[in-house]
């Protein structure tokens, strides 16, 4: 055929193939310069027990950076050891690349990209040199993290349980000062114990310890300790543990000195009671203190035989008091009587005393501390 | 019936030696008859440029728009970029190109050496002892393998700049971000790979096409059968050997242990 074509289209088709050439590498040389292939770059190596399925070629990222590439990976040589990558990163950013720079494998975007995320470390610590090893933090796997928000959930579960509890007791608390005199209900608000009240949903069951040690406090502090002593509040567990006072006791049998099930004196009770107080009016001493203790069983429910308990010592105490004037000893001078009603659960503190005293478990103590100063 | 099938084997068997000797003709082509190969190019290329550069923007556009109410819907749709970057330049931008060339040069080549061999030109070269593998089919394949990369690079280039348009028009991307964005998931071990790939395809359509035309009929009505089977052909040989090459890319670049 033979046929040729102009010199003037045979240059436009030989400057249309190389401007398209020329396109083709010019966005080779961009793509080669966002790959960190042309710039002048460092290696780094971090070492992983995952790699999350990063793939080389995937990006690294400095404080947010986009700052290079994962060259290569290096499987484990043996089971158990760790995957290497190695990171091509911008020479540009080699100082902010410390000695105890730690990698990390981030998730990015609704996509899940992977990347691999470099916290640059103290400036104190020198510049990492070529190849070198950084710390590493294995990858937040969604599984893992839901492990650990189920965790977290949990203990938020049961500090919220404890908060609640506490806020039972802290409220309870409260609510019989409250029903005492007005004086008290401004000083709670005045207290620092109101404050840590309105803490409590941060603190938690700690805020309870705070506001009892508060509330102690002030059981000890002159017109309210009155108060306290009238109505015979006492911290329960110290009140049967008293090192430092001569202890005497009298015992009476619940069953025979009470209507059954009832806090209520039956006669022979009453006969008891007479002789317990007449034993009293002997002991004058002004700093004797009374403690009148119930007990009972571990039949039938916790909070009745609590409130039941409390009841019979409440009882006898008022018979007591009533009859003996076991309250004061001699003119104007008060003597403590405590009531208290100990359920089923005698006190830790005074288990030894208490048992010493005698075996029947349903009883009431009527205890007299002398103290030995 | 049997007879049909191995009518079909003999004739596969022929296309395979026809494409065999198409290729060992082409550095012999390439060397003798640079000129030929000169205006079959232009003729694939040059005179491509506008339905290349059409379809790619019109690609280009249509993809912003489609996907770009799904992924704002996620928040996302500044990651459509990065998406329209690999899915242009890794598939779409070579299997558009190929089908372009194909649907346009397959039809012309059956045509046109049909024809030849209608009026008899093609019996009057060899008794002039002109041989036609290399004067006519060898230079037209070789200007189909050089030209599918080039509109390939094309195709891609005008789909992403179709993007970038919308972008500019409907979004908030500035033209750098873009770029950059467009670059986020690209490897040179996807896209150089793809992009050569689209050679097979250049060559295929030739042989394809030629091959079409050298076999058709000697009248007018078998000039319009060979064009019609022309383009069909090539276009499915262009989607075959894209199944074909692509697993065997990846197979290649990953015993090299090319990732980059």
């Amino acid at each position: 055929m033979g046929r040729n074509i102009g010199r003037w289209r045979a240059m436009a088709s030989a400057v249309f193939a190389l401007a398209v050439i020329g396109l083709a590498g010019f966005a080779l040389y961009q793509l080669a310069g966002r790959r960190w292939q042309v710039q002048p770059t460092f290696h780094v190596r971090a070492q992983f027990e995952s790699i999350g399925g990063l793939n080389a070629g995937d990006r690294v990222r400095l404080q947010g950076i986009d700052a290079g590439v994962i060259e290569r990976i290096v499987p484990p040589g043996e089971p158990g050891e760790p995957v290497e990558l190695v990171l091509r990163l911008d020479q540009r950013l080699k100082h902010l690349v410390r000695s105890d720079a730690t990698a990390k494998i981030v998730s990015q975007g609704f996509v899940g990209l992977r990347l691999v995320e470099i916290i640059p470390g103290l400036a104190s610590t020198p510049p990492i040199e070529d190849f070198g090893t950084i710390r590493s933090e294995g990858p937040n796997d969604l599984a893992e993290l839901m492990t650990a928000t189920r965790r977290s959930l949990d203990r938020l579960n049961s500090t919220i349980t404890e908060a609640e509890e506490g806020l039972i007791q802290v409220r309870g608390i409260v609510d019989s000062l409250s029903r005492g005199e007005g004086t008290l209900g401004k000083l709670i608000r005045d207290d620092g114990l109101y404050e840590n009240l309105a803490s409590l949903s941060r603190r938690g069951a700690q805020t309870v310890d705070a506001a009892q040690e508060n509330l102690d406090a002030m059981k000890h502090t002159w017109p309210i300790s009155r108060y306290y002593d009238g109505r015979a509040y006492y911290d329960r567990d110290r009140i049967l543990y008293q090192p430092g006072a001569l202890r005497v006791s009298r015992s009476l049998s619940v069953d025979e000195s009470f209507e059954p099930g009832r806090a209520v004196l039956t006669e022979q009770g009453k006969r008891q009671l007479d002789e317990v107080g007449r034993w009293f009016q002997g002991a004058t001493r002004p700093t004797t203190e009374v403690v009148i203790a119930a007990f009972t069983d571990e039949n039938g429910n916790e909070d009745r035989s609590q409130i039941l308990t409390q009841e019979q010592a409440n009882a006898v105490r008022a018979y007591l008091v009533q009859k003996y004037s076991i309250d004061s000893a001699g003119w104007f001078r008060g003597r403590k009587v405590a009531a208290v009603g100990f359920g089923s659960h005698p006190p830790g503190l005074a288990s030894e005393e208490v048992s010493q005293s005698t075996t029947a478990p349903r009883r009431v103590d009527v205890i007299l501390f002398t103290p030995r100063t | 019936m049997i007879e049909h099938g191995l009518a079909c084997l003999e004739n596969i068997g022929r296309f395979i030696d026809f494409a065999l000797r198409v290729f060992v003709s082409i550095p012999v082509a390439l060397a003798s008859r640079p000129g030929d190969v000169l205006v079959q190019f232009e003729r694939v290329a040059v005179q491509s440029l506008p339905i290349v550069l059409g379809a790619g923007i019109s690609v280009g556009l249509v993809t912003w728009f489609q996907t770009h109410r799904i992924l704002a819907a996620h928040g996302a749709e500044s990651t459509l970029p990065s998406f329209l970057g690999v899915v242009v330049l890794v598939e779409i931008g070579p299997m558009l190109a190929g089908l372009l060339v194909a649907s346009r040069m397959g039809a012309g080549l059956a045509a046109e050496l049909s024809a030849m061999h209608l009026n008899e030109e093609i019996d009057a070269r060899i008794i002039l002892g002109s041989s036609p593998m290399l004067r006519l089919v060898a230079p037209r394949t070789i200007a189909c393998a050089m030209a599918v990369p080039l509109l390939t690079v094309l195709i891609d280039a005008s789909a992403l700049g179709g993007g970038l348009a919308a972008e500019l028009a409907a979004g908030h991307l500035s033209p750098t971000a873009y770029g950059h964005r467009a670059m986020d998931f690209l490897r040179f071990s996807d896209i150089i790979p793809a992009t050569l790939k689209t050679s097979v395809f250049g060559f295929l359509i030739g042989v394809v096409g030629c091959w079409t035309g050298l076999r058709a009929g000697r009248s007018a009505e078998e000039v319009g059968h060979a064009a019609t089977s022309g383009v069909v052909r090539s276009t499915l040989a262009v989607f075959a050997a894209n199944v074909v090459v692509v697993p065997l890319i990846q197979a290649i670049s990953d015993s090299v242990g090319w990732f980059n």
